[in-house]
């Protein structure tokens, strides 16, 4: 394992990152890996159902049991093919019984039921270890990427009946409509050939997932591996010690620092399988120990050095945070109250005899369920608020150009464009109106007319308009009045207001007089 | 003709109509407003309500030709359009003409045809034409296609895609009776008064020259251009409303604008107030739009969602 030669880059990566970089070697060496795995499989699946031609669920079953061991070929080739070393199939399976034999039976019994199956198998497999020094190992690598290696486990067991239902959809669409229903009576009977049917195609789903899946398990260890033996600061040494080299001057303090690292790296780091250091480096190690025993002295060179441009990168950046607060003790009162409420219990029951109670015990046990439950509430009430005003919170924020429902009917002061309030009309309507008509403004006239109207329908008749009402829908709301002068009146304004607005049909002189009294007449406090 | 006496002879019509279908009359104020805006209708309705009456009574009071199909299953496009088919005693090619080359179509049922043969009607209904071995052949003026579906027993349907729909100018509900004219009635027909085939006896009140002049007359009303904004508001509220999942487009603008002025001469006005617009808006527009889920699930009809989302619309502003 040559660590200058690894194919990907050797950093800190979350364990869905390393989930994702796993898939994507997985499809860098997709063939290899495919062929590794399946070529075995399904020989020794072939095998197994020509012993077992009569009992094809016991076949499938034999075959799902020693599934693990064929995850091995693959995990070996890739494990290879991360550190630059891509071997041919061929040679690959030269190793192969090889490769099964470690540790086969535990992975056929009390590990074949391990969710973090492809978590662990590089332990197995890679690094060898088996008793109490595995276990020290596992629970050194499970702190973190067990839950995602066991949702990965999930995903891809899930996949596998994606695929094969995906499968039995592409034989139906193949199908003729005609023999659709033969097809599907065939699939869900008891027949032989259908339990055949499901079992190859439970196989092929296998083979397809199964290169991502240990290739995920695998990034996940080395993942691990990467954070908890400083891969990357490994690395970034060793490249600093070859431009050392290159130079031609190779600064001391500089490898001192390396050496001192990794040194300390190998003193923390649990492992026996380690990338294997030249023998450059050990010759400067010996060399800096034998120069600089007095710690005090290499630790102010390392502080140094650690000041230094090499070890300085200021950066300025801005984002937001959470502010930290304090619990301001506003649920105090509630405590205090159950509180006293406590002491008043525990003294009723002293009284009555049931000491043996913990009354006090209790009662901070329903204050806390009733704060629960306030606060629960109160999350709620808020969620559905939210919910029930999605759709304008979405609109005021911008998030949708939609406009909600409205179903209220709001009173306006403005109708067609006309400001229809008592203040922003002239003292004498009717005068006022024919004094617009002599001079030729017909059509303020009318407007005026019939904004007057419609002002005095609302302050002085009590009617109601909406900003949407059409001026037939607003004559049909003071129709619903049963006041047959005043709905005269308003049905013969709406039609000359009609046909002057939208006919262009200018009224006689006459006409607009003959509104203009009957305005007079039919609203009481008209001037 | 002037206003009057159109207004005249669309009353005579609709009298006409109004004595076989009873307690419809706004049923047919919109059929006679999709015939004068040169539009095509969809009826919807349970059994039993007049929808095909109602069609046939039109084709009574108008001297044009009126052919039905009955859509079934097995009906072919061909069936619909014509074909060519190949003359042995003149020893060449003729084209037979099918049932779409009349000015009255009835098409009954229309969603108890597959979705192919319904689309042989796209072309007819939009370019009033029929294309037969690569020949566009024209339709006769006027033409106007009146469908008919029922709501209920949808098994072995096929619903009309919103392409077809979309060439509606009008959905029409065609509901139950109210007691009175169901009263009235089961009486005229039971005494003898009115048979299956009154409309059938009665004279032509129009012709389709005089058909054609109405509707002419309908394209050629004023409209102001506050009212044409109004309109074109109207529709486009139905697209900028969370409740409503697809909105009508442009089409429904310009069918919208046609209906209210037919709505408008059949008024006697020769000029088209918001209040013929917004009464029409719902026919012209219902079949054109999908309500969201949410609206369904709180049992919503199309017109009680319209109603709401025309009621944020400001009516004009003059």
């Amino acid at each position: 394992m040559d660590l200058n030669k690894i194919q990907v880059s050797p950093k800190k990566r979350t364990p869905w990152q390393a989930v994702d970089v796993g898939f994507k070697m997985a499809t860098q060496w997709y063939r290899s890996l495919f062929i590794l795995y399946a070529l075995p499989f399904f020989l020794f699946s072939i095998g197994i159902f020509l012993v077992l031609s009569d009992h094809p669920i016991w076949a499938g079953l034999i075959i799902w049991w020693l599934k693990p061991l064929f995850e091995r070929a693959p995990l070996f080739f890739v494990s290879r093919a991360l550190f630059g070393e891509v071997q041919p199939v061929k040679t690959v399976f030269n190793q192969w019984l090889k490769i099964l034999k470690f540790d086969w039976l535990g992975s056929l019994l009390w590990r074949r039921f391990s969710f973090t199956r492809s978590y662990d198998l590089p332990i197995t497999l890679l690094e060898q270890v088996s008793g109490k020094t595995r276990a020290k190992r596992l629970r050194v690598l499970h702190q973190q990427g067990t839950s995602e290696s066991i949702l990965l486990t999930m995903m891809c067991f899930l996949s596998v009946f994606v695929f094969q239902y995906a499968l039995i959809a592409l034989l139906a669409l193949l199908v003729p409509i005609d023999y659709f229903g033969d097809v599907f009576n065939w699939y869900s009977s008891n027949s032989i050939h259908v339990s055949y049917y499901q079992i190859a195609s439970v196989l092929l789903t296998v083979s397809i997932i199964e290169p991502f899946y240990i290739c995920a398990g695998f990034m996940l260890y080395i993942n691990r591996r990467i954070e908890l033996e400083a891969w990357d600061i490994e690395i970034s040494f060793r490249n600093m010690l070859e431009k050392e080299k290159y130079i031609g001057a190779g600064k001391l303090p500089t490898i001192l620092v390396f050496g001192a690292l990794l040194v300390g790296g190998l003193t923390f780091s649990p492992t026996p399988v380690y990338a294997q250091s030249n023998d450059l480096e050990h010759q400067v190690l010996h060399n800096d120990f034998d120069q600089v025993n007095n710690k005090d002295e290499a630790k102010s060179r390392i502080n140094d050095i650690f000041k230094g441009e090499d070890f300085t990168n200021e950066e300025t950046i801005s984002a937001w945070r959470l502010k930290s607060f304090e619990y301001d003790g506003d649920l105090n009162w509630l405590e205090k109250l159950i509180n006293a409420f406590g002491r008043w219990f525990e003294k009723h029951f002293a009284n009555s005899g049931s000491g043996d109670i913990e009354v006090s015990g209790y009662l901070n046990n329903v204050a806390f369920i009733i704060k629960a439950l306030l606060i629960s509430a109160l999350l709620i009430v808020i969620s559905i608020l939210i919910y029930r005003y999605r759709t304008n919170i979405a609109y005021l924020i911008g998030y949708s150009k939609k406009l909600p429902l409205n179903n209220s009917t709001k009173e306006t002061n403005t109708l067609f464009g006309l400001d229809v309030t008592q203040e922003s009309l002239p003292e004498n309507i009717p005068e006022e109106v024919i004094t617009l008509f002599k001079a030729g403004n017909t059509r303020q006239a009318i407007g005026l007319l019939y904004r007057a109207t419609l002002s005095k329908l609302m302050t002085e008749k009590g009617f109601r308009f909406d900003e949407s009402y059409t001026e037939g829908e607003c004559l049909a709301v003071v129709t619903q009045g049963d006041d047959n002068s005043l709905t005269g009146f308003i049905s013969d304004m709406t039609t000359v207001w009609q046909q002057l607005a939208y006919g262009h049909v200018q009224p006689t002189e006459e006409t607009l007089n003959t509104l203009c009294n009957r305005w007079s007449g039919v609203f009481s406090n008209a001037e | 003709m002037d206003i009057n006496l159109a207004k005249d002879k669309l009353n005579n019509i609709k009298n006409a109509l109004n004595t076989v279908l009873i307690g419809q009359e706004n049923v047919v104020d919109q059929v006679l407003i999709a015939l004068l805006a040169n539009g095509h209708i969809l009826i919807e309705g349970v059994p039993g309500l007049g929808k095909t009456l109602l069609v046939r009574a039109l084709s009574g009071c108008f001297a044009g030709d009126f052919k039905r199909i009955q859509f079934t299953p097995d009906l072919m496009p061909s069936d619909i359009t014509g074909h060519v088919m190949y003359d042995n005693e003149a020893n060449k090619f003729r084209m037979r003409s099918g049932p779409v080359f009349t000015n009255l179509l009835l098409a009954d049922e229309i969603n108890r045809a597959p979705a192919k043969t319904q689309s042989a009607l796209l072309e007819v209904m939009q370019e009033r034409q029929v294309t037969i071995e690569g020949h566009a052949k024209d339709l006769p003026h006027p033409f106007m296609v009146l469908a008919t579906q029922n709501p209920i027993d949808q098994e072995g349907t096929y619903p009309l895609p919103e392409a077809q729909l979309d060439r509606f100018l009008m959905k029409v509900f065609i509901e139950y009776p109210s007691l009175e004219n169901e009263i009235a009635l089961s009486k005229t027909v039971t005494s003898g008064t009115l048979s299956d085939d009154t409309f059938l006896k009665s004279d032509p009140i129009v012709t389709p020259d005089e058909l054609l002049e109405l509707q002419k007359m309908a394209s050629n009303i004023v409209i102001d251009d506050q009212v044409t904004e109004y309109a074109v508001k109207l529709v486009r509220a139905t697209r900028e409303n969370s409740s409503i999942q697809h909105g009508a487009g442009p089409r429904a603008s310009i069918a919208l604008l046609r209906a209210a002025k037919a709505k408008a001469v059949i008024n006697g006005n020769d000029f088209v107030t918001p209040d013929d617009v917004k009464a029409i808006a719902y026919p012209v527009i219902r079949h054109r739009i999908s309500i969201s889920a949410e609206m369904e699930i709180n049992g919503l009809t199309h017109d009680q969602v319209l109603l709401q989302v025309f009621n944020q619309v400001e009516a004009p502003r003059v």
